[in-house]
C-alpha cells in the first residue's frame, strides 16, 4: 500500500458529507450502547477483564485446544482441515466443492474469507458465489469492498442501494428501505433454496463439544448453514474457547461488542452433520482452521495479546479517526483500530505503516473492547519498530531522515553552546518563511510536517534570557 | 494428509508458544469437567422451581418479548393456543405459496394442538414430517416448508431475560421450521422457562438429561423476528428468515 493510499483514501472520506454523517449515526448509537451494556452487565463491567485473562489462558494453550476441538468436531461426524496460509485455506475449499460438482455457494458475513480472498477463487473456479448478509450482498453487486465487520455497506445511501438494486435486480427506483429489503429478501431466498454449499466464518468454536458457533440477526447465516446440503466453516486459529462456561461469558460480551446486543438474534452451535434428510441440515460438515501469519504473531509475547480479538468490530465504533476516516482507507477486511494493528501484522508492518501513524493513541478503543485488549500499547510499538526497523518483524526503518534528524537533535539538546548557535540562526532564518500572524503553516525541505499543522514561530529573545532579565 | 497437515500446524503453534506442562495438564485445568458449588447451587435452584417463580419469569419473558417484538400469551390449554393461530392464520397473507400452508415440527406438545382440526375450516393445510422407514417422505416436506406462511415449533427453553428460545436438532423436528415460513410460532410449557442465558448454560452443562443428549449437530438460540439495519441503519424486519415471532405458553 503507497502512502498516499491511505492519506488519499482518508482525505476523500472526510470530504464526503454522507459517509460521515452514517458514521456519526453508527458510533452514535453503537458506541455508546455497548458502553451501557458494559455498565449494566449483572457481573460488573470488570467482566472484560475477567475475559481478558480468559483469552489469555485460551491463547496460551492454543495448541491443545485446537486438538480438541478437531477431534470432538471428527467425533460429531465432521470433517477438519488445517491450512498453514491463504492458498492452502481456500485449496480446502476447492476441493470440496470440485468433489461435490459445486456450481453455487452462499456466504454467511466473513472477514477471514475477505483476508484469504476466497470469493475470487471459487469465482475463478467457476462457481457463483452469493454473499447474503445484507450488506455484504450490496457490496458484492456494487462489486466494492466493506468499510465496517458488523455494517459493511454503512457508505451507502438508500438512493446509491435503489439505483444499484434497479439495475442487477430490475426492481423499480424506489427510497422506501423495507422495499429494497424486501428486494434482496426475495432474490436471495432462490440462492439458499438452490445453492449446492453454504459457507460461513466462525464467531466462537467450542473446544469442549466440538461446535463452531455464529451469530447474525437477519437469519442468512443460519440459511446458509441449514439449508445446503455441504457446510464449510472457516475459522481463524485464534478463535475457540476452551468449554460452555468460557463461551457463555464471551459470547455475551461479544454481542455486546459487536451490537450492543444483550444477544444476536440469532446464534447457531454447528457440529456436524445432519441426522438425515428429518432433521435437517447439511449431509457433510467440513471445518477449516487457518493460520496465514497468526503463529508469528502467537511467537511474539508483545503482539500476542492481538490474538485474543474477538473480531466484534466494537473498537470502530468508538474510534476518533475510524468515525472520520471510515473503512476503506485501511485498505483490508480488518479496519479501524483491530485494522490498524492486526493488518500490519498479517501482511507487512511497512507496507501498512500508515495504518497505525494515523491513529491517535487516545485509547478510546481498550476501553471499548469486550476483552480489554491494550490495542494502543500495540500501536504505540508498531511505530516503534517503524522508526528502529526490527528484522524479526522485517521492518525497515521506515524513515531514515527523520532518524538523522532526531539524532541531531539530541546532539544540540545535549550542547547549550550549539544549541544556542542553532536557535539564533534559526530565529534569522524564520524570517524568509511565509507566515500567518504569528504562525508558520508551510517549512521547506519537510513541507509534510506543517500539511496538517501549524508551526508557533520562535519568540524574538529566548525564555531563559527574559527570565534573568526581569 | 489431513494428518500430516494438522501435525505440522499444531507444532508451529507449540514452537510458539513453548509450553512447559503436559498437555493432559493443560487441558484439564481449562476444560471443567465437574461443577463448582455456585453451578451445583444453581442447577438445584433451576430445578426446584416452584409455580409462582415461574409465573413471574413468564411476566419477564413477556416484557423482554414486547421490546424485541416478540408477542408472549400465556394460555391456559391447548385448546386456547390452537384457537390463537387459526386466528393468526386467518389474518396473515401467504408470502412464498399460492396459498396458505402451515408447517409443524412432529412433537408432542405440537401435535396435541390438532393443528389439522383447528386449520380445515380455513382450508388451510397442516404439514408435519413423517418419520417412515425410508424417509421417502422428507424432501416433500422440506418443499412444503420452503413456500410454507406459518411454521409451528416448541422448544427446549425459553429464556426470560432475552425472549430467546432455544432448540436442538431431534428426528422430525427440523430446525427449518423455524426459518422458511414468515411467520414463526412456538409454543411451549411454563416449566420451559428459565432465567437467562446463564441458566441455560448451567443446563447445557451439569444437567444430566442435557449431558447424555449434547448440543447435537445444530443448537439454535432465537431471539425474535429476521432482521437488519445495513441499509441507512434503518431496522427492517424480515431480512430472510421469519419476519414475526410468537411464543405460547401453556401454564395449564
Amino acid at each position: 500500500m503507497k502512502s498516499s493510499t491511505y492519506t488519499q483514501i482518508a482525505a476523500d472520506a472526510i470530504k464526503n458529507p454522507v459517509l460521515r454523517k452514517a458514521l456519526f449515526g453508527l458510533q452514535d448509537r453503537f458506541g455508546k450502547g455497548t458502553a451501557k451494556g458494559y455498565l449494566e452487565l449483572p457481573e460488573g463491567p470488570e467482566l472484560r477483564l475477567l475475559a481478558y485473562d480468559m483469552r489469555k489462558q485460551t491463547i496460551e494453550n492454543l495448541d491443545v485446544l485446537l486438538e480438541t476441538l478437531a477431534a470432538n468436531v471428527r467425533r460429531n461426524g465432521g470433517q477438519v482441515h488445517f491450512a498453514v496460509d491463504a492458498r492452502a485455506a481456500v485449496q480446502h475449499c476447492l476441493d470440496i466443492a470440485a468433489q461435490h460438482d459445486v456450481r453455487m455457494a452462499v456466504k454467511g458475513k466473513s472477514m477471514l474469507t475477505e483476508e484469504i480472498g476466497l470469493n475470487h477463487a471459487l469465482e475463478d473456479a467457476g462457481i457463483e458465489v452469493v454473499e447474503t448478509d445484507l450488506g455484504e450482498y450490496i457490496i458484492q453487486l456494487a462489486e466494492e469492498d466493506p468499510s465496517h465487520i458488523i455494517a459493511p455497506a454503512i457508505h451507502k445511501t438508500r438512493q446509491d442501494i435503489s439505483a444499484l438494486f434497479s439495475d442487477k435486480l430490475g426492481i423499480p427506483r424506489t427510497d422506501d428501505i423495507p422495499t429494497l429489503t424486501l428486494a434482496a429478501r426475495k432474490a436471495l431466498r432462490k440462492k439458499f433454496l438452490q445453492a449446492d454449499m453454504g459457507i460461513s466464518g466462525c464467531n466462537l468454536a467450542c473446544a469442549e463439544t466440538g461446535h463452531v458457533t455464529t451469530v447474525s440477526n437477519e437469519g442468512n447465516i443460519r440459511m446458509a448453514t441449514t439449508l445446503p446440503k455441504l457446510y464449510v466453516a472457516f475459522m481463524g486459529m485464534e478463535r475457540i474457547v476452551a468449554d460452555l462456561g468460557d463461551h457463555e461469558i464471551l459470547f455475551r460480551l461479544l454481542s455486546l461488542g459487536a451490537a450492543a446486543q444483550k444477544i444476536g438474534g440469532y446464534v447457531s452451535y454447528l457440529g456436524g452433520p445432519g441426522l438425515d434428510e428429518l432433521s435437517a441440515g447439511p449431509s457433510e460438515f467440513h471445518l477449516i482452521i487457518v493460520d496465514n501469519g497468526r503463529s508469528r504473531i502467537l511467537a511474539d509475547p508483545d503482539f500476542r495479546e492481538m490474538l485474543y480479538c474477538l473480531r466484534c468490530g466494537g473498537c470502530l465504533n468508538v474510534c476518533p479517526v475510524y468515525g472520520e476516516i471510515g473503512g476503506h482507507a485501511y485498505a483490508s477486511a480488518y479496519s479501524g483500530p483491530v485494522g490498524a494493528v492486526v493488518t500490519p501484522l498479517l501482511r507487512g508492518i511497512n507496507r501498512y505503516a500508515d495504518l497505525c501513524q494515523g491513529e491517535t493513541l487516545c485509547g478510546a478503543c481498550m476501553d471499548a473492547c469486550p476483552v480489554n485488549i491494550d490495542l494502543p500499547r500495540m500501536l504505540l510499538l508498531l511505530r516503534n519498530k517503524l522508526a528502529e526497523g526490527d528484522p524479526r518483524w522485517d521492518v525497515r526503518v521506515k524513515n531514515p531522515l527523520e532518524q538523522i534528524m532526531f539524532a541531531a537533535w539530541s546532539r544540540l539538546a545535549q550542547h547549550p553552546l550549539l544549541y544556542d548557535l542553532a536557535f539564533r540562526l534559526a530565529r534569522t532564518g524564520q524570517k524568509l518563511i511565509p507566515k500567518q500572524g504569528q504562525m508558520i503553516d508551510r517549512l521547506p525541505v519537510i513541507s509534510g510536517w506543517t500539511r496538517s499543522r501549524d508551526l508557533k514561530k520562535l519568540a524574538d529573545r529566548r525564555f531563559v534570557h527574559r527570565f534573568k532579565s526581569k | 494428509m489431513t494428518e500430516t497437515e494438522q501435525s505440522a500446524f499444531i507444532q508451529n503453534i507449540r514452537t510458539a508458544l513453548e509450553p512447559t506442562e503436559a498437555s493432559q495438564t493443560r487441558l484439564e485445568n481449562l476444560i471443567q469437567s465437574s461443577p463448582e458449588a455456585a453451578d451445583s447451587a444453581l442447577l438445584s435452584h433451576i430445578q426446584g422451581r416452584h409455580r409462582k417463580a415461574r409465573l413471574s419469569l413468564l411476566e419477564r419473558l413477556t416484557k423482554s418479548g414486547q421490546s424485541l417484538d416478540v408477542a408472549v400469551t400465556a394460555a391456559q390449554t391447548t385448546a386456547s393456543v390452537s384457537e390463537s393461530i387459526r386466528n393468526i392464520a386467518a389474518n396473515s397473507d401467504a408470502e412464498w405459496g399460492d396459498r396458505k400452508r402451515v408447517v409443524a415440527w412432529n412433537h408432542p406438545l405440537i401435535n396435541r394442538l390438532e393443528l389439522s382440526v383447528a386449520l380445515e375450516s380455513l382450508n388451510i393445510p397442516v404439514h408435519v414430517p413423517q418419520i417412515t422407514a425410508d424417509n421417502s417422505e422428507n424432501s416433500i416436506f422440506r418443499t412444503q416448508a420452503e413456500i410454507a406462511m406459518i411454521g409451528v415449533t416448541s422448544a427446549d427453553f425459553g429464556l426470560a431475560a432475552t425472549a430467546t428460545l432455544t432448540m436442538k436438532t431431534r428426528e422430525g423436528q427440523p430446525l427449518y421450521v423455524s426459518l422458511l415460513p414468515s411467520i414463526h410460532i412456538a409454543v411451549i410449557r411454563l416449566d420451559q422457562i428459565i432465567a437467562n442465558l446463564k441458566e441455560l448454560y448451567t443446563l447445557l452443562k451439569w444437567d444430566p438429561d442435557q449431558q447424555k443428549e449434547g448440543i447435537t449437530n445444530t443448537m439454535s438460540f432465537i431471539t425474535g423476528p429476521s432482521k437488519t439495519a445495513d441499509i441507512e441503519a434503518t431496522m427492517v424486519q424480515g431480512a430472510h428468515g421469519p419476519r414475526e415471532v410468537h411464543i405460547f405458553v401453556i401454564t395449564g
